[in-house]
């Protein structure tokens, strides 16, 4: 009887974690590069998550990867125009476990560096683009605007990520 | 050989850990659920909650337990449409806590609005300073006011036409308490070209196509709004005992026999209640009337359209409380109908500061456009967003988030009129 009456922890939804995890790395990842910060892109993916779990009824069936990542580059995108100067471009590290490999860290600072000179926006479309690999339309979709601009935002941070790392070859990314 | 953006995207995120959020945001999704339902449950009680929220069980202790269907028709729909409730025969549409604004359908005729997604002057890599014999030829849709060099604002004008948003340094606004009270719904003249500014003293006008300014001295230290009249041609200023009706063209200045307002209707307090006052197109009182239904008490400027709505910000005392637990929001009143107010009720909370909502200006057909300002949870200040409310049909729409506001030389004060 006791057992009965006593309160239950909420019964985890299989479908809806399996879901959640089988994204949230690439969610994480690209709340990262878009924000530039870890512990923001871990709240903004946080936050996205439990707005999906609230609608879940809703989305489960509709497009919930439509739905949590317009709200992840909504996000990233608003937190870095709220971001203290300061934290621009301190992404906060934990310690390598395994010794440096001097190179790979130099060029990993370099991305970020030719990263953080687009805007907000330009680097959402290039972390779609081509970290996701998302086609323009879908593009436009997550971040509310037309094919046009997403193409345009598209072209002009090519240019500049061009400008930024002179040692890559960028090529076109795909974009003329 | 080229290399590939998509590499070097992986290497910089090569580092990002592999959290497990999921567990955690599942339950949290789950007792943020919970609390909403249960705050409507206590609130319309009985038969009608069952009927809003459909099926409610009870454990084996008595207390409400919200089946899982009950939940997301609390919530606003994916149309927009609100969940409702009725007080004293007062409609009232139950608006979602803030961080689920982000989760509204975006207005769908946004592009006749000219807002932009993100409204504000943060951008300063597309705002200029108005130069010699400059100006902004194209129509306004939004003045900011910046944080002045040496103290006090600056006006910066927004035409979603204009390659630029144009920085005016040569009006300053004064700092001081009023400065959120300086720009306010009639602050952009029907022509969308020309600014009126309330200073203590004394009212400027700036048209924005030539920069030209006209400061007009008027006996009034207490002067806190101005508007353009719907006639399109006269200032209407309120200080604290006295209207005035300005003429900038001619200098030529009247105090008003009575109540003043710039636009064709007000709510506002009277001695027996909440009135809808109505007012000629040269700001001058024509009609008071009394709102029916439960008591409201109006709180900030309202805004009026030729369709005969009005709106503003209100408090929700008495019946409101304690029935919806709700104490804030905006009311609508159609001043050719009976005043009986349709009511959004703010959810109350943590987040929520009083005064949350206010009315910023009339959309197309019966859409009001208003500002929801809540606390940011995790970051410091205030969030505020540009909603639309349809009060026909009882929805809801996002439309812009807006800058955050700063105190530093030439950021974004938080004071802006549509």
């Amino acid at each position: 009887m006791d057992d009965l009456r006593a309160p239950q922890a909420p019964w985890p939804d299989d479908e809806f974690v399996d879901y959640a995890q089988a994204r949230q790395h690439t969610l994480l990842r690209a709340a990262y590069l878009v924000s530039g910060d870890l512990r923001l892109a871990e709240a903004i993916v946080r936050s996205a998550l439990v707005q999906l779990g609230r609608q879940w009824d809703r989305v489960r069936e509709e497009q919930p990867d439509l739905f949590v990542r317009r709200l992840v580059y909504r996000d990233a995108i608003d937190s870095w125009r709220h971001r203290p100067p300061e934290q621009v471009a301190a992404p906060a590290w934990d310690g390598p476990d395994e010794p440096w490999d001097t190179e790979e860290v130099e060029r990993r600072r370099e991305v970020l560096q030719a990263l953080d000179a687009l805007t907000p926006r330009q680097r959402a479309v290039v972390v779609l683009r081509w970290f996701e690999e998302r086609a323009e339309p879908e593009v436009a979709d997550v971040l509310g605007c037309s094919v046009g601009a997403a193409h345009t935002e598209g072209v002009q941070a090519l240019g500049l990520l061009r400008a930024a790392l002179p040692r890559a070859d960028l090529g076109t990314g795909g974009v003329r | 050989m080229s290399t590939d953006l998509r590499e070097l995207l992986e290497l910089a995120s090569d580092d990002v850990p592999d959290l497990d959020l999921a567990p955690e945001a599942w339950e949290e999704a789950l007792r943020r659920n919970r609390t909403v339902v249960r705050r409507t449950v206590l609130g319309v009680g009985g038969v009608a909650a069952v009927g809003v929220l459909g099926f409610v069980v009870r454990d084996r202790n008595g207390s409400p337990v919200p089946s899982p269907t009950a939940t997301s028709t609390a919530t606003v729909a994916a149309d927009g449409r609100m969940p409702t409730a009725t007080v004293d025969g007062v409609t009232v549409y139950l608006a979602p806590d803030p961080p689920d604004e982000a989760l509204l359908p975006r207005y769908p005729d946004a592009a006749r609005l000219k807002i932009p997604r993100h409204l504000g002057p943060a951008d300063l890599a597309i705002r200029a300073e108005l130069g010699p014999g400059g100006g902004v030829a194209e129509p306004l849709r939004a003045v900011f006011l910046v944080v002045a060099e040496g103290g006090g604002y600056h006006p910066v004008l927004f035409a979603p036409d204009a390659p630029f948003q144009v920085e005016v340094p040569t009006v300053r606004i004064n700092s001081g308490d009023g400065v959120q009270s300086a720009l306010g719904p009639r602050s952009i003249s029907d022509d969308r070209h020309r600014i009126v500014i309330p200073q203590p003293g004394r009212v400027v006008v700036l048209d924005a196509r030539d920069g030209s300014v006209v400061t007009v001295e008027v006996p009034d230290p207490t002067l806190s709004l101005a508007g353009w009249a719907r006639d399109r041609t006269l200032v209407v200023a309120r200080g604290r005992d006295y209207g005035w009706l300005i003429d900038p063209r001619t200098g030529d200045l009247r105090k008003g026999r009575s109540a003043v307002n710039p636009d064709w209707a007000e709510l506002a307090q009277g001695d027996a209640g909440a009135e809808l006052r109505s007012f000629s197109g040269t700001g001058e009182l024509t009609g008071i009337r009394l709102l029916l239904g439960a008591p409201v008490v109006p709180i900030t400027t309202s805004v009026s359209n030729t369709e005969g709505w009005v709106a503003g910000g209100a408090f929700l005392p008495g019946a409101y409380q304690s029935e919806l637990g709700r104490s804030q929001g905006l009311v609508a009143v159609h001043s050719d109908l009976p005043p009986k107010p349709r009511v959004l009720a703010a959810t109350t909370g943590p987040l929520v500061p009083k005064g949350a909502f206010r009315a910023l200006a009339w959309g197309p057909r019966d859409i009001v456009l208003f500002e929801s300002r809540s606390e940011r949870a995790g970051f410091q200040g205030l969030v505020r967003r540009v909603l639309a409310w349809d009060v026909n049909e009882g929805r809801l729409y996002q439309v812009a988030d807006v800058d955050r506001a700063a105190s530093t030389p030439g950021e974004f004060s938080g004071t802006y009129a549509l």
